[in-house]
């Protein structure tokens, strides 16, 4: 059974070769699993129906129309504006505000869709703008969207939470050491790398008074963009609404301060801006849709399962056993989806890692970083394919540096966080909840 | 108006009507999720029922965003090889095989998401609350994919097309 | 080993693998039940019924997991009854149809009405229903602390998040609280930022599992009795023999027993450990739980009994005063 599953993931990385559209790469790969692996597609329609239709899941299109409409309505220029007052003059200065925004994101919306959705429409056309090429731009707003999953709330903790019967909240607090470490991390590789960058545009050198003009301007001209943020956190952390609300709340107000009070949209762009959106949503639902099913044929075939029982038997050394545990996770990422993957292992695991003296604790953020990594390592990599249709942007141009994110800024905290429990633990406890 | 141009027609219209359908759904799904909000937090009356409505704007926009995308031949790819392929000739060559993956790849799904479409017929469900026949949500999918089938067999043709006539140029060169 | 019967319809014995999934993680007391059952099935058959467990519903949503039970691409399923395809079968947990203990078992008792009205709606989907599983009486938890919560003439000017199902919604609205659709998934958030103050539809094993963390406060008003029931695809039971059958029923009839023995322990002991958690359960005095039972019954049952069936539900309640 192992090798129909090793044999799909080759044919899935060809047809992936072959530029063969997404939803078909991965629908070629189900329908070799449906006739070699013997796996009943009867109901497995039915069951992406219910999948899709799931309310979890709109939140990604609402916001990929959140983001193009603040993009299209003038508000995202005028809050970025704002922010070239203060990092302008700074040579990757945005590329941090992306990082940071990100972040930022990532503390309101529970999944690792969120960041690109909403802040690639308007982040990536304006570090292109400000003369970063558009792989870079794109790689760095895709690699940065998953800190989604990192930064509470988080989709795959509540998962973890919930199987392994550990405190959702401790297993929240786990994941934000590495979180802000990997803040930390892209920032610096973005700015050394801008350095480097010969094209990019900086604000003019100014006198102070001169600055001090320029910032009220913008300040004053930012005042109803600034709102939206406001609205979005304060409706969030108010509890007025859940984060998928807030994306239609966003996309509902943008649409009077773009018509209305900055005048940058007319009927002609809103129509095709709401077109592209939704066929961007279109493209990339359509994926998710065979990745799912995809996915609940290895689950039905227990291909984990069946793996860990190969590997897991090998050695009694700890360091060796987290390795493994590490190289087993990535590998999960690379073929199923982060909610699937926590469902499915975590359990299989935790009596493993428990007996090796490690807490459940750290052993969330240890699966919660992997896990969280599976977005943007292909085959399956939707973050990074959400990534490249915002940005429009090709795969060519994304790979290189999202790699060297990866390589340079992620792997590292992977490795702090496996073997520095204090990383993971030292929040929960600060919270007595150790 | 000879039958070619009356497909071509039918064609532009049908394409039209899908693309505003895709915009009227996209624009619809905020609205209801604003509404919600309203009614929660400043009428104190949540709508049981806006959720399960939400249910069939959401797949239509999916599959319907998901035709459009093959429509404009604008589907997300990963084509690494494309790199290395210099050749014109080579370049049909391998369009016409992504193409026909792809068109075998969407029938085998077509296949199934029909005989989905036939089992929802069958079965006739209704929504918890609201009870609107789900079917009309259940069926997007085999709409949704046979128009993403039929858009791919377009491109199947083009490219068929633009080989011989490639090839046809090459002869009439030689000759 | 064959077996033959009078019928002439002579079915053999054979090497199966089934999959069954059910609704809790790995290592809950439900997985330990369905684990057990699976090893009586595979030694009571020689080995021949191997059946692989699927928890924490990986296979999907229970509801849908019910409709592929019906289309015989999965084997079993320990679940609440789903009402995608019939709605009358949320009768199973129609609020306040029992009180306590006793009740419940008299009302899903073998040969009952209700639960012979429940195997023949599970049998039009293509399902036969091998034994019925009882796991709790429901309850609300809050994240905050009530006013007077056992007091139905005011309103507890509370939010709390309701499943979409039209009972729930009317029986929090009859207890005095505000009924809004969450997503069961956004909950957990939902509750700690305070778009919702709380919470309908589990009970106390449920919200010690997934929301002790935000929980301030267990009321158990036993709004519903929840019931679920151990099924297989009517396809593959009538392909098994009959010997097959019996030796199904009979464990499965083990499983229901068992189970009626240890469920009331073990509601009890979620409500100790919720209480461990430092959150207040609230005890209710009989009167006060025969008021709430009184006012729903009163007010809710007329507005949701002809979804299953007013004539079936009469005669369930019938009894019931
Ligand atoms: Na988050
Ligand atoms: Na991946």
């Amino acid at each position: 059974m192992l090798t129909i599953v090793l044999l799909d993931v080759i044919l899935l990385v060809l047809l992936l070769m072959l530029s063969v559209p997404l939803p078909y790469c991965f629908g070629g790969a189900l329908m070799f699993m449906s006739i070699f692996g013997g796996v009943s597609m009867k109901s497995m329609m039915l069951w992406a129906f219910n999948q899709m239709i799931s309310p979890i899941l709109l939140a990604s299109p609402l916001f990929v129309l959140a983001g193009t409409l603040m993009g299209g309505s003038g508000i995202a220029k005028r809050l970025l504006n704002l922010a070239d007052s203060f990092v302008g003059r700074i040579k990757g200065g945005i590329g941090v505000v992306a990082v940071a925004t990100c972040a930022f994101i990532g503390a309101i919306s529970g999944s690792g869709f969120t960041g690109v959705a909403a802040t690639g429409p308007i982040l990536i056309p304006r570090m292109v703008d400000k003369g970063y090429p558009r792989g870079y731009a794109t790689a760095l707003v895709t690699v940065s969207s998953i800190l989604g999953l990192l930064i509470p709330p988080s989709v795959i903790m509540i998962l973890y939470g919930w199987v392994t019967e550990t405190s959702i909240l401790a297993c929240f607090l786990s994941t934000v050491g590495p979180g802000l470490a990997i803040v930390v991390t892209f920032s610096i590789i973005n700015l050394i790398w801008a350095k480097k960058m010969p094209n990019i545009v900086l604000e003019p050198p100014l006198e102070s008074s001169e600055k001090r003009k320029i910032l009220l301007k913008r300040m004053r001209v930012a005042l109803p963009a600034i709102a939206m943020p406001v609205i979005i956190l304060g409706g969030i952390y108010g509890g007025i609404f859940t984060p998928a609300e807030a994306a239609g709340v966003a996309c509902v107000l943008s649409i009077p301060v773009g018509f209305f009070i900055y005048r940058e949209l007319k009927f002609d762009n809103f129509y095709k801006l709401v077109g592209e959106s939704a066929t961007s949503v279109g493209a990339i639902m359509t994926m998710i849709i065979f990745t799912l099913m995809l996915s609940q044929t290895y689950v039905m075939l227990r291909v984990p399962q069946a793996i860990i029982e190969i590997f897991f038997n090998l050695t009694d050394s700890k360091i060796i056993m987290l390795i493994i545990i590490n190289i087993f996770l990535f590998f999960v990422g690379m073929i199923v989806n982060d909610a699937t993957g926590m469902i499915l292992v975590a359990p299989l695991l935790l009596p493993l890692v428990t007996k090796l003296g490690i807490s459940p604790i750290h052993f969330a953020a240890i699966m919660g970083v992997n896990l969280a990594m599976g977005g943007v390592t292909p085959p399956y990599a939707s973050i990074l394919y959400l990534g490249m249709r915002i940005g429009k942007c090709e795969f060519k141009e994304i790979v290189t540096p999202t790699m060297v994110f990866l390589l340079l800024g992620y792997l590292p905290v992977v490795i702090l966080t496996t073997f520095i429990p204090e990383l993971s633990l030292y929040l929960p406890r600060l919270m007595g909840l150790l | 108006m000879g039958p070619n141009s009356a497909i071509r027609s039918i064609w532009k219209n049908l394409t039209r009507l899908q693309a505003k359908l895709t915009f009227i759904i996209m624009i619809i799904l905020p609205f209801m999720v604003f509404i919600q909000v309203l009614l929660r937090y400043v009428f104190r009356v949540p709508l049981m029922g806006i959720e399960e409505l939400m249910i069939y704007p959401i797949i239509w926009l999916y599959m319907l965003g998901g035709a459009n995308a093959s429509l404009e031949r604008n589907h997300i790819s990963c084509g690494i090889l494309t790199l290395y392929i210099k050749r014109e000739r080579t370049m049909q060559i391998f369009n016409i095989t992504k193409a026909l993956v792809s068109l075998g790849v969407s029938l085998w799904l077509t296949y199934w998401s029909y005989w989905y479409f036939l089992y929802s017929l069958k079965v006739w469900k209704y929504t918890d609350l609201v009870k609107v026949p789900l079917f009309f949500g259940e069926s997007a999918l085999f709409i949704g994919l046979t128009l993403m089938t039929i858009y791919t067999a377009v491109e199947l043709v083009d490219y068929i097309q633009i080989f011989a006539r490639s090839l046809r140029k090459e002869k009439e060169e030689l000759s | 080993t064959s077996s033959t019967s009078a019928g002439g319809e002579n079915k053999e014995s054979k090497a199966r693998k089934w999959k069954i999934g059910h609704v809790r993680p790995k290592g809950t007391v439900v997985d330990n039940d369905v684990t057990e059952f699976v090893n009586n099935v595979k030694e009571a058959s020689d080995g021949l019924i191997e059946i692989e467990i699927y928890p924490s519903s990986q296979l999907g949503d229970y509801n849908v997991v019910q409709e592929r039970v019906g289309m015989a691409d999965i084997e079993m399923q320990l679940a609440p009854a789903g009402t995608n395809v019939d709605k009358s079968l949320g009768i199973s947990s129609a609020p306040y149809l029992a009180t306590n203990w006793d009740e419940a078992r008299e009302l899903f008792k073998r040969d009952g009405v209700l639960i012979n009205a429940i195997e023949e709606k599970f049998e039009k989907q293509g399902i036969k229903v091998i034994a019925s599983y009882p796991v709790y009486f429901g309850g609300i938890a809050l994240a905050k602390e009530p006013k007077d919560p056992a007091n139905l003439q005011v309103s507890q000017n509370m939010k709390i998040r309701v499943p979409g199902i039209k009972s729930y919604e009317a029986t929090a609205e009859a207890l005095g609280y505000m009924a809004t659709p969450i997503p069961y998934a956004e909950a957990f958030t939902a509750m700690q930022t305070g778009i919702v103050d709380g919470a309908i539809g589990s009970g106390a094993e449920g919200y010690y599992s997934s929301f002790r963390d935000v929980t301030k406060c267990y009321l158990p008003l036993n709004d519903h009795f929840e019931m679920w029931y151990l099924y297989m695809s009517l396809d593959v039971w009538n392909d098994l023999s009959d010997d097959e059958k019996k030796m199904l029923e009979e464990i499965g009839l083990k499983l229901e027993e068992k189970r009626y023995e240890t469920a009331e322990a073990d509601q009890k002991e979620f409500e100790n450990k919720l209480k461990e958690e430092g959150i207040k359960v609230i005890e209710f005095t009989d009167e006060e739980l025969a008021n709430f039972a009184k006012k729903v019954r009163e007010t809710v049952w007329p507005e949701i009994k002809d979804e299953f069936g007013a004539e079936l539900f009469d005669s369930v309640t019938e009894n019931i005063k």
